[in-house]
């Protein structure tokens, strides 16, 4: 072949694949062949148009196309290869080498009723969607991915051969996300594939669906996840397989979604709890002390002053518990006598309520605590006990006219109302109240058998008229130095102490250097011709030494007993020098020493007379009375325990039997007794 | 009975001095003529707390009381 090869070459401008066949036969005797691609080249071809000639190949009617290639040289083309080129097969004929073996032209037929064999017919569709944010609130993620493939095609299969139609979808989708919630997820997949292809047979159609959802994240709550992938893969086809053959129809959707998301969900629980406790108590006191009085003072008489006390009292509590009502009703009263005692009235009225109401529960969500609390009180049977007594007298000497007014203010005042039931009012003693406040003062304490032996002691002292009669009066309760040193009748002449010792049961000294100073001046505070003085003494022994004693050098104008010294004898002076003395053989029990006139002189043991003689009084001395000691001579210590003293006026053989009977009851009272 | 054992000076330091509101301190001579003050136990634990709280460290003796006048002789 003659060619002008830069021609040639700048002309091959078609891409054409070079086919050879390779034929194999079974052991049967059956032959098949199959086509492979050898190179894809450059070519130029020359379409020959119209077609040259027909005829009739295996019983169809078959056009003959002829195109004229010229190709580079290559060494595996042979006349049964076969060229394609665009969708047509041309069959190699008439094949020349150029003379410097460059080039190489052929002639290339084509039948159009050709089926083509070894054609792959690929559709894909490559989706990617990404998508990168932060998101808050993701409604929905949807991936979508279409892939549509189609091929129109007329297949004719002369030999055995196979037809591969694949149709796949890829759906990638990648989203990366922080989500705070997330309500639906959804992702989906269509992937349709349509082949219309005129097919006789149809073989097995799978269809497999992989979807693969992955949540990796810190999840608290998950509302839903969903995936769904549908896959839908229709084959429709009209196939003539002449020969026997494979079709094969394959449609897959692959899947695959990833999220990665940090869920969270808070929930708030609420807890309450309410506690509420009411109490409500109501104490009404209502008290009205009305009291006047008159007194009218007369020498050698005595004024006495009624005070009716009104009172009532309204106290309502309510509890489940206990409840108590509580009132005090203070009342003051000023008196003042111009003489030479002291009137003092107290009144005091009390009575307490208390109201205490206590609830508990558990308290749990959603409950409510309430607690409600109202205290009410009924007061029943409160006793309120009141002895009132104004006593004021007036000794006047001479021929001075004295005229004593006494005026008693009594004022009380209440706030609120009570009323009390059943109720009866006891009011202290003035002078016993006044006693125990002295004795607290002092920084003693008596407790209550001793209040309350002290407290009929002085309304005996008071109702025989003995009360009067007395200048000091030492019951030595408390067992201490500061109770012991009160005067029961008043606040004068408290008593000092020196080497004693104190006990419920009285005070004693310790018989060498110790003794009780009252204080008391018998010429100063006591009468020569009108005395008296008593002990009530728990020790029997016999000792060198008085109970009291206030005497001058050589005992003179003594005041003193002796309970029973050397030899068993008593030694008792009234205000005199002469030491009257008899036999003792117990100074045990109440020494009572009396005068009630200048040469009446008795002496007196546990009521009992020891001696009534007529000895004149030679004086009365001017140092106080010792207890426990005489009072000038030295050296007369004693140790007898003393649980008495009382010192004042003379009295009479009735008021002596009185003073026995009451200071014995007393001791009885605090269970010392002799 | 033991008791404390005074001088003089120490006697008429403490003679009738206080130690408490109502007790006080009363100096005696035995029959030597030696001065003593006596102390209950109460007595004791209280003084220990005051200024004169050296009583408690002087020389304590047996006390010899003298001899008492019979008031029977007069």
């Amino acid at each position: 072949m003659k060619y002008n090869k830069n021609e040639v070459t700048g002309k091959m401008r078609d891409r054409i694949i070079l086919q050879n066949v390779t034929r194999v036969r079974s052991l049967t005797g059956f032959a098949s062949e199959s086509w492979a691609d050898i190179a894809t080249i450059w070519a130029f071809a020359e379409s020959k148009l119209p077609g040259s000639n027909e005829t009739i190949i295996d019983g169809k009617n078959t056009a003959k196309n002829v195109c004229d290639f010229t190709i580079r040289y290559i060494s595996t083309i042979t006349e049964e290869s076969r060229v394609v080129w665009g969708d047509k097969l041309y069959q190699v004929k008439n094949l020349k080498v150029s003379h410097d073996r460059r080039f190489i032209s052929f002639t290339g037929v084509f039948y159009d009723s050709y089926i083509l064999t070894g054609v792959n017919v690929a559709a894909s569709v490559n989706g990617i969607a990404t998508t990168s944010a932060n998101l808050k609130l993701i409604m929905s993620v949807i991936g979508q991915a279409n892939a549509i493939a189609s091929s129109f095609a007329d297949l004719t299969v002369f030999q055995q051969g196979t037809v591969d139609v694949a149709a796949s979808v890829n759906a990638l989708g990648t989203s990366t996300a922080n989500l705070t919630k997330v309500i639906n997820i959804n992702s989906s997949v269509d992937a349709n594939a349509n082949i219309s292809a005129p097919l006789t047979i149809s073989k097995n159609i799978a269809s497999n669906v992989d979807a693969t959802a992955t949540t990796t994240g810190g999840v608290q709550l998950v509302k839903l996840l969903s995936a769904s992938a549908n896959a839908n893969a229709t084959t429709t086809s009209i196939l003539d397989v002449v020969t026997q053959g494979v079709v094969l129809v394959d449609a897959s959707v692959t899947a695959t979604g990833q999220t990665t998301a940090n869920l969270t969900r808070i929930v708030t629980l609420e807890s309450s709890s309410t506690t509420a406790a009411e109490t409500s108590a109501t104490a009404i006191l209502t008290k009205v002390l009305e009291a006047s009085a008159t007194a009218t003072a007369e020498t050698n008489a005595a004024a006495q002053i009624t005070i009716p006390v009104n009172a009532s009292a309204t106290a309502t509590a309510e509890t489940s518990a206990t409840a108590q009502l509580s009132y005090t009703v203070n009342a003051y009263a000023d008196a003042t006598a111009l003489t030479s005692a002291d009137a003092q009235i107290v009144r005091i009225i009390s009575a307490e309520a208390t109201a205490m109401a206590e609830s508990s529960a558990e308290a749990s969500f959603g409950v409510t605590f309430v607690a409600d609390v109202n205290g009410t009180a009924t007061v029943t049977n409160a006793t309120i006990a009141r002895t009132a007594t104004l006593a004021a007298s007036v000794t006047g000497q001479g021929t001075t006219v004295a005229t004593i007014t006494t005026v008693d203010n009594v004022a009380a005042s209440v706030t609120g109302a009570a009323t009390v039931t059943g109720a009866t009012l006891n009011v202290a003693d003035p002078d016993v109240t006044a006693f125990f406040e002295r004795v607290t003062t002092a920084g003693g304490t008596l407790n209550s058998t001793e209040q309350s032996a002290i407290t009929t002691l002085v309304s005996s002292l008071k109702s025989n008229g003995l009360w009067t009669k007395m200048k000091a009066i030492y019951p030595m309760v408390g067992a201490s130095a500061a109770a012991c040193a009160q005067n029961l009748k008043s606040a004068s002449f408290t008593a000092t102490f020196t080497g004693c010792s104190f006990a419920s049961t009285g005070v004693t000294p310790n018989g060498t250097n110790g003794f009780m100073d009252t204080g008391l001046i018998p010429s100063i505070n006591l009468q020569q011709n009108s005395i008296h003085g008593s002990s009530y003494c728990r020790t029997n022994a016999v000792q060198f030494g008085p109970l009291f004693s206030s005497e001058g050098a050589g005992y003179a104008n003594g005041f003193y007993v002796w309970p029973r010294l050397t030899g068993d004898l008593y030694s008792v002076r009234i205000n005199d020098n002469t030491s009257t003395s008899s036999s003792a053989l117990s100074s045990l029990g109440f020494h009572l020493l009396n005068r009630t006139s200048s040469t009446s002189k008795k002496y007196l043991k546990n009521n009992t007379v020891i001696f009534d003689t007529s000895i004149a009084t030679t004086g009365i001395h001017n140092a106080s009375i010792y207890a426990g000691s005489s009072r000038t001579a030295t050296n007369n210590y004693t140790s007898f325990e003393q649980s008495f003293l009382s010192f004042g006026t003379g009295l009479t053989d009735t008021e002596a039997s009185n003073f026995y009977t009451a200071v014995q009851a007393f001791q009885t009272s605090l269970s010392r007794q002799v | 009975m033991i008791g404390y054992k005074l001088t003089e000076n120490q006697k008429n330091f403490i003679q009738n001095k206080f130690y408490t509101a109502y007790q006080f301190i009363n100096c005696v001579q035995d029959i030597n003529g030696i001065w003593f003050t006596f102390f209950t136990d109460e007595d004791k634990a209280i003084i220990a707390t005051t200024d004169i709280a050296w009583i408690l460290e002087c020389e304590q003796l047996e006390y010899i009381p003298p001899i008492s006048v019979n008031p029977f002789d007069n």
